[in-house]
């Protein structure tokens, strides 16, 4: 730490205690060197004049060190947090706050944003700034060694990780535990089947076809019998189809003595016919699934390869954005209802072939849009079609915000409102017409018992008039509430007339519903009772709207009621419907058809820390004049085939394109890989847990275990783990392990990187620590040992100055 | 010193803010408590001891029933009843319930609730209640307005979600079936801790959750287990059932007894230790010893009396009740640690008790260092209010911090943890007793206090002033060290040790994280945050070196440092996730 005394002018023993005696045992005069304090004057440093002069001027300076510092404060703090904004009125809500983060505005991720320019020039200007004041305004000396050090180890730290960062490699990987290797008479190539519940394959040979399915994977199977019995082993049960007959085949990781046939309803096949395997010529083995690549983080690359063949051939995606949507036209995708339009912003970025045996060299290959949340391609209408197919699209408006809709009359899935109150019907005649019209509205059947009366009430809307009497009875009803189509908490919709009864000896209100289990009464408070069988109460719902298209193609109308006159539409116009709700038709298509885009999805619906997962890239291709364009989903990692696909986790999704001469074109847009230094494989995975085992939280589970081995040497190695807080290490990469397979085990995922320069990391910092401990703890030691032998000295003086005899050394 | 007119105010302001605070925080309103005559008379204790396998753990069934109530109603119990009286009795008499306001929604979703209760015309006393209290039935929930509105909010995942998450939570743990299963109470009879306890229900079958129902008592024989005590575990459920629907306290308590002590029959060996359980309960029947707020408070006041007029005696007796309060935390740590079988520094409600904790140890270590000089009381004070603060956000705010014991997530166990943490946090309590000190400082130069600063930083002027060079000894007691300058020691003794500890436990974590996962740093915002935290001391080094008026910009910048820190542990842990959001 830099000296800090105060501001008055250091007094005799100030500076004495400051700089501490030369040589002990003898008085200092002046102070030896300049000291660096705020105010007391001070020599001037050399340098030169001019632009030069003023730059190490400047870099001399603690207070440059001191703009920056709070500059890259703000940087750090803008970068990670962003900026909290209100969304709402209400400010002590959480829910009425949210926060904008300026880097995923710029489209970075943290460790771009951080490595990104600006902040690196901060950070370097700051290092020289340090350095320099440290070389020319800090005198090297013993009590400043604390602020050398602490410099020093920050400065080797910085290089440590220039070093490391420019060097890093991160990504990960899955590793599959086995694939079972199945050889069929008269086949010359086994064919391969990972080891997944639900993995399937036929093969064809001169006998028939066979087909193979893995019915189970148990990755805690106890051995029955033989000398292993009571050890646990990963069980396969693969079920066999061979053209005469049907078994499954258990196989056990680690014990192939072990594999034998069961027959279905029967039990062990060696029970029944003696013999552990039915058909001894299928040969099936449990083979690694070894692992060749891992997939970059934050990266993008296009696989491609012929439809039929194995391996993909990648080519790199570079400067793909992480988080922004770009496309080319506003109707090439269906926006989001309800969020801002996304503009037209396309990318053009070319992918060119990189490896040397890419299939289709020649063939240009460019990505010209992304979409941040699109996992679905949708069907919806658009004009054009062949047939006669009439849509309507309305807007609905209240108080609190706007709804769209798109009808289809002839779809009696989507010719309504997901609430019923709208429909949309077309007509060819007037009789038709008229029919359509007399559907609208909803009607709720009273029957009084007691007085033999019943009356049906047309419902359309709630009354605010006074209660109604129901015929000659004494008793009367007043409607409060019509609610369409609520979703039942056990799944269904029901919908619901809320209406006020008035009889004799009672008053209640009665939750009428389309469903009639679902009628209550609410008495004194909110208690929900069965019906009161005074009143018998049946509601019939139908739309309170109709939309009536036809019989000429430019004619709509609104019916609001059975009684009521049709009402004319014009696009753009709105119509209110009473209580603050206006309808506007937007458009009518009379011949629609159907077309697929991605969808995106809204703002509000996106999961959370969902990254690139569900983001979408249009891919242009061309060759000569001929040209296609697709839009390709997100693949965590570009597998072989769908033999690797976990719901909810990794997909297979490959896009086929045919191009002209004919040759199938299969690709997947998913990450860079780099080459693993070794082939990995999984042995094995296990997990540890607490007390009690693995009973579906995470804290019952105390780590996760792979074995793994690599391919080296032409031999697979000795296993070795990789665990939780653990890592294994081969050739300078380290395996990281990060996921699991919570059900059959079948795979581990690692997280793989290099991690250079981090022991220069460590060394500054240790440096620094130490730096820091001299500054605050032993140079005061030293100044207080130096401050009494002052003092001692000072004693003898004067002890001698007052002792007529000299005072022997 | 020359104390200005608006000084007093500010002095009066603080004192009723603080008294106001401390005030609403103790007189909560309290909930009326509907407890009949049998919830009186039953007398559930010895089940409360009884083990319960969840989530990895062995627990009392009282901690676990409150960690299962508090799902429903924020509260360890339901209409003031005990833990487990409610955790059976919603079981064996859902229906009683359903009508009753016992689930308890988060005030961030609640006027779009309220909302939905006006438009269903609700009783608007009820709509009061709900908004005061936040407690609603289950029926209200379910009717189909409500249901309708909570899948809406359900559908906005990045606001409102995760708070219909905690009404699912809450709606599952008032599940009677989910109740039945959760109840793990059977240990395996094999001696394999790998196994996973049994639910009574796969001995006693599930039928007595349908009330009115025969009771037909099918036993299913577990592995290993004697058909005799099967069938004595199962007759002593059905008669507690059949006890509890008649509300006979008397054969209830009777067959409560009988099972409880049966349970323990089914496998002593695996059976935990019937002390452990016990304290257990014990330790959650003391509510986690939160309420040592108010003992804190106790040594505060005197403390902060000694420290400005110097009084002997409440130096003293501030100490005194300092030793208690410490004692108590020391207790709750200690027996926190024993129960988890881990150290207790993990989650929200471990960390700021561990780190207060080490504030207080931390205190004790430097005042017994400055005992003879002036600045004689003032770590005490500053560990004390910090004490006392974190105590009083666990005692008011338990449905954020949870004192429930559970296992740590499986990457947090490793030997880091026990020391990247407790540096770390170590480092946050000494960042909240320098801000204490340097409000003083504040406090201080407002009242038109001296400028004076400690020269020689903090450390080092207590170092120079050592027994050796007595004779220019600034800091003594009778020598005439300044306010100003005593209080400015203080924090810089203060902010010196969190300098070092800081940048150390950020490296600790860094070494952590390259081998955990792998990389030593992530820019993850609690990273950030913590380095950002630094980056304010590191400011504070260098300005206080270039300030005309050193003792106001270092404290100052202890403040904002100390809210950095405060946002890191709050903003970003509770709204801004990374990595660290486990912890």
């Amino acid at each position: 730490m830099l000296r800090t005394d105060g501001p008055e002018t250091p007094s005799y023993e100030m500076s004495l205690l400051a700089n501490g005696p030369s040589r002990r045992g003898r008085l200092p005069e002046q102070p030896r060197e300049p000291v660096m304090t705020a105010d007391t004057p001070r020599p001037r440093l050399s340098h030169g004049a001019g632009p030069v002069g003023s730059l190490i001027r400047l870099f001399s300076s603690v207070w440059c060190g001191i703009v920056l510092m709070v500059l890259i404060f703000a940087y750090l703090t803008v970068g990670s947090a962003g900026f909290l904004y209100p969304t709402g009125l209400n400010v002590f809500s959480r829910a009425d706050w949210s926060y904008v983060l300026p880097r995923v505005l710029l489209d970075k991720t943290e460790m771009e944003f951080f490595s990104w320019w600006p902040f690196t020039t901060l950070i370097v200007l700051f290092i020289i700034n340090m350095v320099v004041v440290t070389v020319r305004r800090i005198p090297f000396r013993l009590l400043n060694l604390g602020v050398w050090t602490i410099h020093t180890g920050i400065v080797i730290l910085a290089i440590g990780s220039m070093y490391y960062f420019g060097t890093k490699l991160e990504g990960d990987t899955p590793v599959f535990r086995r694939h079972v290797a199945i050889q069929v008479p008269g086949v010359d190539q086994p064919r391969r089947l990972v080891a997944r519940e639900g993995n399937a394959v036929d093969i064809d040979s001169p006998s028939g076809r066979y087909h193979f399915a893995i019915q189970d994977v148990n990755p805690d199977w106890p051995i029955l019998t033989g000398d292993d019995k009571g050890k646990r082993t990963c069980s396969i049960n693969v079920a066999v189809q061979t053209p005469t007959q049907q078994f499954i085949r258990q196989l056990l990781i680690g014990y192939p003595q072990y594999t034998e046939d069961i027959i279905p309803g029967k039990g062990r096949a060696v029970k029944s016919t003696g013999q552990k395997l039915l058909d001894p010529d299928i040969a099936m083995r449990l083979d690694y699934e070894p692992q060749q690549y891992f997939y970059l983080m934050d990266s993008a690359a296009l696989y491609v390869r012929e439809l039929g063949q194995r391996g993909w051939r990648e080519r790199p995606i570079d400067g793909l954005p992480h988080y922004s949507n770009h496309i080319a036209a506003v109707d090439e995708i269906w926006q989001p209802a309800g969020d801002p339009i996304i503009e037209p912003d396309p990318l053009d970025i070319p992918v060119p072939a990189e490896s040397a045996n890419d299939p289709f060299a020649g063939l240009d290959i460019r990505v010209t849009g992304r979409l941040q949340y699109a996992p679905n391609n949708e069907a919806h209408w658009v004009p054009g079609g062949q047939n006669l197919n009439p849509i309507v699209g309305i807007r609905l408006a209240d108080d609190s915000g706007a709804t769209w809709h798109e009808l289809a009359a002839f779809d009696p899935r989507s010719n309504h409102t997901n609430d019923g109150l709208i429909r949309f019907g077309w007509v060819r005649t007037q009789e038709e017409f008229a029919d359509q019209a007399r559907q609208v509205g909803s009607h709720l059947h009273v029957q009084v018992p007691a007085a033999g009366a019943a009356i049906t009430i047309p419902i359309d809307r709630p009354s605010t008039d006074d209660f109604q009497q129901i015929g000659d009875t004494d008793w009367s009803y007043q409607l409060e509430h019509v609610y369409r189509n609520l979703q039942l908490p056990s799944g269904g919709n029901v919908s619901v007339a809320v209406i006020k009864f008035r009889g004799p000896d009672k008053e209640f209100t009665r939750w009428v519903a389309d469903l009639p289990d679902h009628t209550r009464d609410v008495k004194e408070g909110h208690a929900m009772l069965p019906p009161d069988p005074a009143l018998e109460t049946t509601f019939e719902v139908g739309p309170i709207v109709s939309l009536i298209g036809g019989p000429a193609e430019s004619e709509l109308h609104l019916v609001a009621g059975a009684q009521q006159e049709p009402i004319p539409l014009e696009i753009g116009r709105a119509i209110d419907l009473g209580q603050n709700l206006r309808l506007t038709p937007a458009y009518v298509y009379t011949h629609a058809r159907q077309e697929v885009r991605p969808a995106v999805v809204p703002r509000h619906e996106w999961r959370r820390n969902a990254g690139e997962t569900f983001s979408r890239i249009k891919v242009v291709f061309r060759q000569g004049s001929w040209m296609a364009v697709r839009w390709l989903p997100f693949h965590r990692y570009p597998f072989n085939s769908d033999q690797y696909a976990v719901p909810g986790r990794f997909t297979f999704d490959p896009t086929v394109v045919t191009l002209p001469d004919g040759r199938k074109l299969e690709m997947l847009f998913s990450r860079k890989r780099a080459p693993l230094p070794a082939a990995l494989a999984l042995e094995d995975f296990q997990l540890a847990t607490h007390v009690g085992g693995y009973t579906g939280d995470t804290i019952s589970i105390r780590d996760f275990v792979s074995r793994l081995r690599v391919y080296d040497g032409g031999h697979w190695s000795d296993p070795f783990q990789a665990k939780l807080n653990h890592p294994a290490s081969y050739r300078g990469m380290y395996f990281f392990q990060s996921e699991w397979d919570p059900g059959e085990m079948s795979y581990t995922g690692l997280g793989v990187g290099n991690r250079r320069g981090v022991y220069v990391q460590l060394a500054g910092v240790c440096i620094s620590v130490a730096g820091m401990l001299f500054a605050f703890y032993f140079k005061p030691l030293i100044k207080r040992r130096r401050r009494l032998s002052v003092l001692e000295s000072m004693q003898e003086h004067k002890e001698a100055a007052e002792s007529p005899e000299p005072v022997a050394v | 010193m020359n104390p200005r007119w608006y000084v007093r105010f500010v002095d009066a302001a603080v004192v009723v803010v603080v008294g106001v605070l401390v005030y609403r925080a103790a007189v909560k309103p309290r909930l009326p408590e509907p407890v009949n005559e049998f919830a009186r008379a039953v007398n559930v204790e010895p089940l409360e001891g009884i083990a319960i396998h969840d989530a990895g753990r062995i627990k009392s069934f009282d901690s676990f029933a409150r960690t299962a109530m508090r799902h429903v109603s924020g509260r360890p119990g339901l209409n003031g009843q005990s833990a487990v009286f409610s955790y059976l009795d919603i079981m064996l008499d859902k229906e009683k319930y359903e009508a009753q306001d016992i689930i308890y929604v988060k005030s961030a979703i609640r006027p779009q609730l309220i909302r939905i209760l006006e438009q269903m015309k609700e009783n608007p006393q009820q709509v009061e209640a709900f908004r005061s209290t936040g407690m609603i039935s289950e029926q209200t929930l379910r009717s189909p307005l409500m249901w309708q509105e909570l899948n809406r909010l359900d559908a906005d995942v990045i606001r409102t979600a995760k708070f219909v998450n905690l009404i699912s939570g809450a709606l599952m743990f008032s599940d009677p079936h989910e109740l039945s299963t959760r109840l793990r109470v059977i240990p395996p009879t094999n001696d394999d801790p790998r196994h996973a306890w049994y639910a009574g229900e796969d001995l006693w079958g599930s039928s007595f959750l349908h009330a009115g129902e025969s009771q037909s008592v099918q036993v299913t024989a577990l592995p290993g287990m004697p058909g005799e005590l099967a069938a004595t575990l199962a007759s002593d459920w059905s008669d507690l059932v059949d006890a509890w629907r008649a509300q006979n306290a008397g054969n209830a308590n009777a067959a409560i007894l009988a099972l409880s002590q049966n349970l323990a029959k089914i496998n002593p060996s695996l059976y935990p230790d019937a002390r452990k359980l016990n304290l257990e309960s014990w330790y959650f029947r003391m509510k986690a010893f939160v309420w040592n707020w108010i003992i804190y408070i106790c040594a505060a006041v005197p403390l902060l009396l000694s420290v400005i007029y110097r009084w002997r005696g409440a130096y003293r007796l501030g100490i005194a009740i300092l030793v208690v309060a410490f004692l108590i935390h020391t207790a709750s740590l200690g027996i926190r640690w024993y129960l988890a079988g881990r150290i207790p520094n993990s989650n929200m409600f471990e960390a700021i008790l561990a780190a207060t904790w080490f504030g207080v140890l931390g205190s004790f270590v430097l005042e017994a260092w400055v005992r003879r000089t002036a600045m004689r009381g003032l770590f005490f004070l500053g560990s004390a209010v910090c004490a006392m603060v974190a105590m009083m956000c666990q005692h008011f705010m338990p449905t954020t911090l949870t004192s429930d014991i559970d296992n740590v997530m499986p990457v947090l166990n490793d030997v880091w943890l026990y020391i990247h943490t407790n540096v770390i946090i170590f480092s946050y309590a000494l960042i909240g007793m320098a801000a204490v000190t340097a409000l003083l400082y504040l406090r201080h130069r407002l009242g038109g206090g001296d400028a004076t600063v400690a020269k020689a930083g903090g450390a080092g002027s207590l170092i120079l002033d050592g027994s050796a060079a007595r004779a220019k000894s600034f800091l003594k007691e009778e020598s005439s060290a300044t306010t100003g300058q005593v209080l400015d020691a203080s924090t810089m003794v203060l902010l010196e040790l969190a300098f070092v500890m800081l940048w150390a436990g950020l490296s600790m974590g860094a070494i952590w994280a390259d081998h955990s996962w792998g990389r030593p740093w992530g820019w993850d915002p609690k990273e950030v945050f913590a380095l950002c935290t630094f980056v304010i001391f590191l400011l504070l080094v260098h300005v206080r070196l270039k300030v005309r008026d050193k003792g106001l910009w270092t404290a100052v910048l202890a403040v904002v440092g100390c809210g950095v820190m405060l946002f890191n542990w709050i903003v970003i842990n509770f709204y801004i996730s990374g990595l660290h959001s486990y912890a």
